[in-house]
C-alpha cells in the first residue's frame, strides 16, 4: 500500500512538472472584455509627443535630463562602424552618459529591427541605417515604428526635401576605386569598361545576391537603360547590339558584365582592401565611397575619379538618424541625433567621423571635408523607390541567371 | 453463475491493472512528455516551414497576376525546381555540395578511422599528447581555418596585402588557393574529428579477444584487420560518414570565404544569400531539399547496417586490450602524425596569434608586432577607434553572454540528453523508445541558418487561439529573449546529446535497476540512486560535446540574437567582415582558450572522455 502511495505521489510530481513545463511554453490568460488588442502596431503619435519630438530643447538642458531621468543612457544600432568613433567624443563631451553602439550589418538591420519592434522589445533609441529600396519608408516610418526628430535650431538650413521622408544625417554613394602606385590616372571611366576584354578577371564588386545596395544600382540602370546604351556607344563606338536574352542595354552590361569573370567578396571592406592594400593590385573594386577614408585611416594607395564616370558615378544614398517609436531613452536619443548632426554649430565632433571624402553632410553649416568633390557636381541617378521597390526581384533574377 | 461473474470482476480488473500501469509506469510518463515536447519544439516548426513555403508572401504576390498575398502555391517551389535561375539557384550549387560533401566525407572518415584505430589499437607513443591534439581542429570554428588558408595561399586574383606565400615569392594557381579543393582539404582537417571520436568509441569497445582468436588461428594482420576489426566498426564508420556527409552539405563558413570568390556556390551559400535578400521562402525550400538528402542517407545507412545497429555492446566487459605492435612502421607513422598535428593543429593556431599581433596587418615583420589589439586603449586612427579586446566593455559583456548560454544549453541538452538516452535504451525494442529515437534525430537533417530562421517564424510573435473563453497562447514571443537562444542551441544539439545519452545508457545494465525493483525501489530511487551516479562520466563527456560546439556555434543563433545578446563567435565574425582582422583573430583565441581549457579541466580532473560521448 505505501508503495502505491509513492508512486502515486510521484506520479502527481512528474504531472505537475509537466504542467510546469508546459504553462511556461503555452500559457494562457482570460479573455478580458473589450480588450484593446496589444499586438496591432498603430501608430502611436501620443508617444512621439510625449518624448517632446516636436520641441526643439537646447543640448544641454537635454543632456541634464538624460542624467537625471533615464540614468544617462542612450542605445543606437548603427550600420557603421565608425559609430565607435562618435562614442569615444560623445562620452568625452558628455561625461555622465553611456554609449551603447550596436554595429549591426546594413543587409541584416531592417529584418533584425522589425522583428524586435514587433515581439515588443524596445533596445535601441536611435537607429543609424541606409535607405536603398523604399523599405524603411514603407516599412517603418510610414508605420510610426521610426519617428523623426528635426528640430529647427539644427534643420532649420536643411533642404526641404531631404527632410520630407527621414531625418538624413549624410549622402553616400559608390565608387569604382583603383590603386593608385599602380595607374597614373583612373583605368575606368565608364561602366561598360569591365566588359572589356583586358578587365577579364580584373575587378572585384561584393556579392549583389544579398547585398540591397548593389542591387539597388543595377536597378536603377535598368531605368536609365537608354543612358547605358549611349555610354555603350561612347567606349565602343558603336551602337550596342542586343542578343535575345538582353532586353535592354542595362541587362547587357549585366551578363557581360559576369562573363567577364568578376571577383566576387562576401563584403565591402574586403573590397577595398584588395584594391587598395600594398602596391601591387591591378584590381579594381566598386565600393561604397566614404571607404576612401581608408586611404589614411589604414594607409592604403586607394583613389576614384567619379567626376570622370559615364552615364553616372553611381546612385546617392541617404543615411538616416530616427527615433525608435516609445525607444526606452527618449531624451538620450534627441541628445545624441543633435550630437550626430553637428550639434548647435553643424561642426561639432558627432559629425566629423562622417564628414570625410565620400560622404556629404546636410547642413550647410559644416565645413566640408577638403578634398571632396561637391555632391552636385557628380552625375549621379537619383533612386526611384517606387520603381525599385516593384523591379528589384526581377533584376536580382536575371543577375542570378549568368553570375 | 458466481464463476463468470468472478471472469467478468477480474477481467476488468486485469483491464484496470493494466490502464494504471500503463499510466503509472514513469517510463511512459517520460515517453509522452518528451514526445509532446518534441513535437512542440521540432516538429511543429518543420511543419510550419513546409506550409511557409506554399504560401504566397505579399512582395510575391504582386508579380503573379491576380494572386493575393497568403494564398496556396507552388510558386517558390516551381522557382527553385523549374525556374529559370533554377540551375543557377539549386542544380550547379547542388552538384557542388554534393561533390565537397562526398569528398569531405570519404576523406575526413578514411583519415579519422586510421587515426581512431592507431590511437586504439596500437603501441603507437606519446597517445597522451595526440589524444589531445588530434582533437583540437574540433575547437576551432572550420571558417577560422578557412581564413588560415587563404593567408597562406592566397594569390593576386583577390589583390590586397600577399599571402605568405606570395610574400616568400611564389605564386598559388586559383585551383589551390579558392574552390573544391581548397574546401574539401580544409573541411577534412575539420570534420575528420566526427570519424576520430565515433570509431574510437567503437574500438574500445571491440574485445581484443576476438582479434587474438584470429591470430592464434593464424591469420595475417591485413586478414585480423579486413576481417574482423573492420566489420566490427562499420556501424561507426557508416555513422561517422553520415554525419560528416550532412555536416558538410550545410555548412556555410567555408565554402562562403573560399569559394565566392572565383564563383564557385554551393547549396549553403545560396541559401544564405536567399536569407540575407529578404526570400526566406525560397530558402525554406532549399533546405527541405537538404533535409530530404540528408533522410535517405540515414535511410540508406540504416539499411546498410540493419540489426547490427546495436554495435556498442559487442564484447562485453572486461576486456584487456593487447596494442597491435607497428614494429618498424612505428617510428614513420608517428612522424606523419606529428607532421599532420603540426600542419592541422598548430599553424592555423599559430596564424591566429600572429595575426592578432600585427599592427599592419600583411606585414610579417617582427618590428610589427604589438599587443595593441588585446590590451590597448582607444586610438581613433587604427580600426575607427575600436580598443583592444580587454578595453572594449562590449567584449567583456560577450564572454558573459556566451558563458551564459553555454553552460546552460550544455546543462540542460545534457540533462534532457541522458533521459532521452534512457528512453532509447529502455525502449529499444519498443515503438516508443523508435519514435523518440527518430524524432530527435530530425534537428541534425537541418541545416542550422534554416533552423533558426525557422524558430525565428515562428517565435517573433506570439501566436495564440480563443478557446472556451480563454485566449491560449500556444507559441509565445520568444525573440529578444535569452530563453529562446537556449531554447534552439538545446534542440540542435539533441542529436548529439541524446546519442551520448543513449550509448550512456546501454552500458548500464538493467539487471541492476532490476536487482532494485525486488528490493522494492521505486523509479526515482532508482534514477537517482542508481542510473545517474553510474553515468556521471558519460554525462561529462556529452556535456563537452555539447559546450563545444556551441562555444563555437554562428550560423544557428545569427539571426535570433539581437544586438545586445551578441557571443564571441559573432563578434569575431562581425571583425572578419569588417576587415578588423587582428581583433578578429584576437576574439576568436579567447574563445579556443576557453574551449581547451574546459576540456583539459574535465579530462584531467574527472574521468569524462569525449569519446566516450559517442
Amino acid at each position: 500500500m505505501m508503495k502505491g502511495k509513492r508512486k502515486f505521489l510521484k506520479l502527481t510530481a512528474a504531472l505537475l512538472a509537466a504542467g510546469v513545463t508546459g504553462s511556461v511554453l503555452l500559457g494562457c490568460e482570460k479573455i478580458e472584455d473589450d480588450e484593446g488588442g496589444g499586438e496591432e502596431q498603430g501608430t502611436d503619435s501620443g508617444w512621439a509627443e510625449k518624448a517632446g519630438l516636436d520641441k526643439d530643447e537646447p543640448s544641454d538642458e537635454l543632456y541634464e535630463k538624460c542624467v537625471d531621468e533615464e540614468e544617462g543612457k542612450v542605445v543606437i544600432y548603427s550600420i557603421s562602424s565608425r559609430m565607435a568613433k562618435v562614442k569615444a567624443s560623445f562620452e568625452k563631451d558628455y561625461d555622465k552618459m553611456t554609449m551603447e553602439v550596436y554595429d549591426i550589418n546594413a543587409n541584416d538591420m531592417s529584418t533584425k529591427l522589425l522583428t524586435e519592434y514587433n515581439s515588443g522589445i524596445r533596445t535601441a533609441d536611435v537607429v543609424h541605417s541606409k535607405e536603398q529600396t523604399g523599405d524603411y519608408m514603407i516599412n517603418f516610418f510610414d508605420k510610426g515604428i521610426l519617428l523623426n526628430y528635426q528640430p529647427e535650431s539644427i534643420f532649420g538650413d536643411v533642404k526641404e526635401e531631404y527632410l520630407e521622408d527621414m531625418t538624413p544625417l549624410y549622402f553616400e554613394t559608390d565608387w569604382w576605386f583603383y590603386n593608385e602606385d599602380v595607374y597614373d590616372d583612373t583605368p575606368i571611366t565608364n561602366w561598360w569598361d569591365v566588359t572589356k576584354p583586358e578587365m577579364k578577371g580584373n575587378f572585384v564588386l561584393q556579392n549583389p545576391i544579398g547585398t540591397v545596395s548593389y542591387m539597388t544600382v543595377f536597378t536603377t540602370m535598368v531605368e536609365h537603360a537608354d543612358e547605358m546604351a549611349e555610354a555603350y556607344k561612347e567606349c565602343y563606338g558603336e551602337e550596342i547590339e542586343l542578343a535575345d536574352d538582353e532586353p535592354t542595354a542595362a541587362h547587357a552590361w549585366m551578363k557581360r558584365t559576369m562573363n567577364n569573370d568578376p571577383v566576387i567578396f562576401d563584403s565591402n571592406n574586403e573590397v577595398i582592401q584588395s584594391v587598395g592594400e600594398g602596391s601591387e593590385s591591378s584590381l579594381i573594386g566598386y565600393s561604397p565611397s566614404s571607404k576612401y577614408r581608408e586611404k589614411a585611416d589604414k594607409g592604403w594607395n586607394i583613389e576614384a575619379k567619379p567626376l570622370d564616370m559615364e552615364p553616372a558615378s553611381g546612385v546617392a544614398f541617404m543615411n538616416f538618424v530616427a527615433v525608435v517609436n516609445e525607444a526606452p531613452h527618449p531624451n538620450g536619443a534627441k541628445l545624441l541625433i543633435r550630437y550626430l548632426m553637428g550639434g548647435e554649430d553643424g561642426n561639432g565632433a558627432g559629425i566629423q567621423p562622417f564628414n570625410t571624402i565620400g560622404g556629404w553632410p546636410v547642413r550647410p553649416e559644416t565645413k566640408k571635408a577638403e578634398g571632396n568633390v561637391p555632391l552636385e557636381d557628380m552625375t549621379l541617378w537619383m533612386i526611384n523607390y517606387d520603381y525599385v521597390y516593384k523591379n528589384l526581384q526581377d533584376v536580382q533574377d536575371y543577375w542570378y541567371k549568368f553570375r | 453463475m458466481a464463476n463468470s461473474e468472478q471472469v467478468e470482476f477480474s477481467r476488468k480488473r486485469r483491464f484496470k491493472n493494466r490502464v494504471k500501469n500503463v499510466v503509472q509506469n514513469p517510463y511512459n510518463i517520460m515517453v509522452l512528455i518528451s514526445v509532446l515536447l518534441m513535437i512542440y519544439l521540432i516538429v511543429v516548426p518543420l511543419g510550419q516551414m513546409i506550409k511557409q513555403t506554399f504560401t504566397l508572401a505579399e512582395q510575391d504576390a504582386a508579380r503573379i497576376a491576380g494572386a493575393k498575398p497568403g494564398q496556396f502555391s507552388f510558386y517558390y517551389w516551381k522557382r527553385v525546381l523549374v525556374g529559370s535561375i533554377s540551375d543557377k539557384m539549386l542544380w550547379i550549387p547542388l552538384k557542388n555540395s554534393l561533390i565537397i560533401a562526398v569528398f569531405t566525407s570519404i576523406f575526413g572518415v578514411t583519415l579519422g578511422s586510421l587515426f581512431a584505430w592507431l590511437m586504439v589499437r596500437s603501441d603507437l607513443p606519446l597517445k597522451k599528447f595526440f589524444s589531445l591534439a588530434l582533437i583540437v581542429p574540433y575547437m576551432l570554428p572550420s571558417w577560422c581555418k578557412a581564413m588560415a588558408w587563404l593567408t597562406i595561399f592566397k594569390n593576386d586574383r583577390v589583390g590586397g596585402a600577399q599571402g605568405f606565400l606570395g610574400y616568400l615569392g611564389m605564386q598559388t594557381p586559383n585551383w589551390l588557393a579558392y574552390g573544391p579543393f581548397a574546401i574539401i582539404t580544409v573541411l577534412v582537417i575539420h570534420y575528420y574529428a566526427y570519424a576520430y571520436l565515433l570509431v574510437s568509441a567503437a574500438l574500445s569497445s571491440i574485445n581484443s579477444e576476438l582479434e587474438e582468436m584470429g591470430e592464434i588461428l593464424g591469420a595475417s594482420k591485413a586478414r585480423i584487420l579486413t576481417k574482423i576489426t573492420f566489420p566490427l566498426v562499420l556501424p561507426a564508420i557508416l555513422s561517422a560518414l553520415i554525419m560528416t556527409f550532412s555536416k558538410a552539405m550545410g555548412t556555410f563558413g567555408v565554402p562562403s570565404i573560399l569559394g565566392l570568390k572565383i564563383g564557385y556556390y554551393t547549396i549553403s551559400t545560396t541559401m544564405y544569400n536567399s536569407i540575407q535578400n529578404g526570400q526566406e521562402k525560397v530558402a525554406f525550400v532549399i533546405s527541405l531539399i537538404l533535409i530530404a538528402i540528408a533522410a535517405l542517407t540515414v535511410l540508406l545507412n540504416q539499411m546498410a547496417i540493419g540489426s547490427r545497429k546495436s554495435y556498442s555492446t559487442i564484447g562485453g566487459k572486461g576486456s584487456r586490450s593487447n596494442p597491435i605492435r607497428l614494429g618498424k612502421w612505428r617510428t614513420v607513422i608517428t612522424v606523419i602524425l606529428f607532421i599532420f598535428v603540426i600542419l592541422a593543429v598548430v599553424v592555423p593556431i599559430i596564424i591566429l596569434l600572429y595575426q592578432s599581433l600585427m599592427l599592419e596587418p600583411g606585414n610579417y615583420s617582427f618590428d610589427n608586432l604589438t599587443l595593441h589589439y588585446w590590451v590597448g586603449e582607444s586610438v581613433p586612427t587604427i580600426d575607427q577607434g575600436e580598443p583592444g579586446i580587454f578595453k572594449n566593455p562590449q567584449f567583456l559583456k560577450y564572454v558573459g553572454n556566451t558563458v551564459k548560454l553555454v553552460v546552460l544549453t550544455s546543462i540542460f541538452a545534457t540533462i534532457f540528453g541522458q533521459l532521452i538516452g534512457y528512453i532509447n535504451s529502455r525502449g529499444r525494442n519498443k515503438a516508443s523508445g523508435k519514435l523518440v529515437e527518430q524524432l530527435v534525430f530530425i534537428p541534425y537533417l537541418i541545416p542550422s541558418i534554416a533552423f533558426g530562421s525557422m524558430y525565428l517564424a515562428l517565435f517573433a510573435t506570439a501566436k495564440k487561439v480563443e478557446m472556451f473563453g480563454y485566449r491560449v497562447t500556444l507559441v509565445p514571443s520568444l525573440y529578444g529573449t535569452f530563453l529562446i537562444l537556449v531554447l534552439i542551441a538545446v534542440v540542435k544539439n539533441m542529436p548529439f546529446a541524446s546519442r551520448a545519452g543513449t550509448s550512456n545508457m546501454l552500458q548500464i545494465s538493467t539487471e541492476l535497476e532490476e536487482a532494485a525493483m525486488i528490493e522494492n525501489a521505486g523509479f526515482m530511487t532508482r534514477f537517482f540512486r542508481i542510473v545517474f551516479p553510474l553515468s556521471k562520466g558519460g554525462m561529462i563527456s556529452g556535456f563537452m560535446l555539447v559546450f563545444i560546439s556551441i562555444m563555437k556555434e554562428l550560423d544557428l543563433l545569427v539571426i535570433l540574437m539581437t544586438p545586445s545578446q551578441q557571443t564571441l563567435p559573432y563578434m569575431a565574425y562581425a571583425y572578419t567582415t569588417e576587415n578588423l582582422l587582428q581583433l578578429s583573430s584576437a576574439v576568436t583565441i579567447v574563445m579556443f582558450v576557453l574551449v581547451f581549457f574546459v576540456y583539459w579541466f574535465a579530462n584531467t580532473f574527472t574521468d569524462a572522455d569525449i569519446t566516450k560521448g559517442f
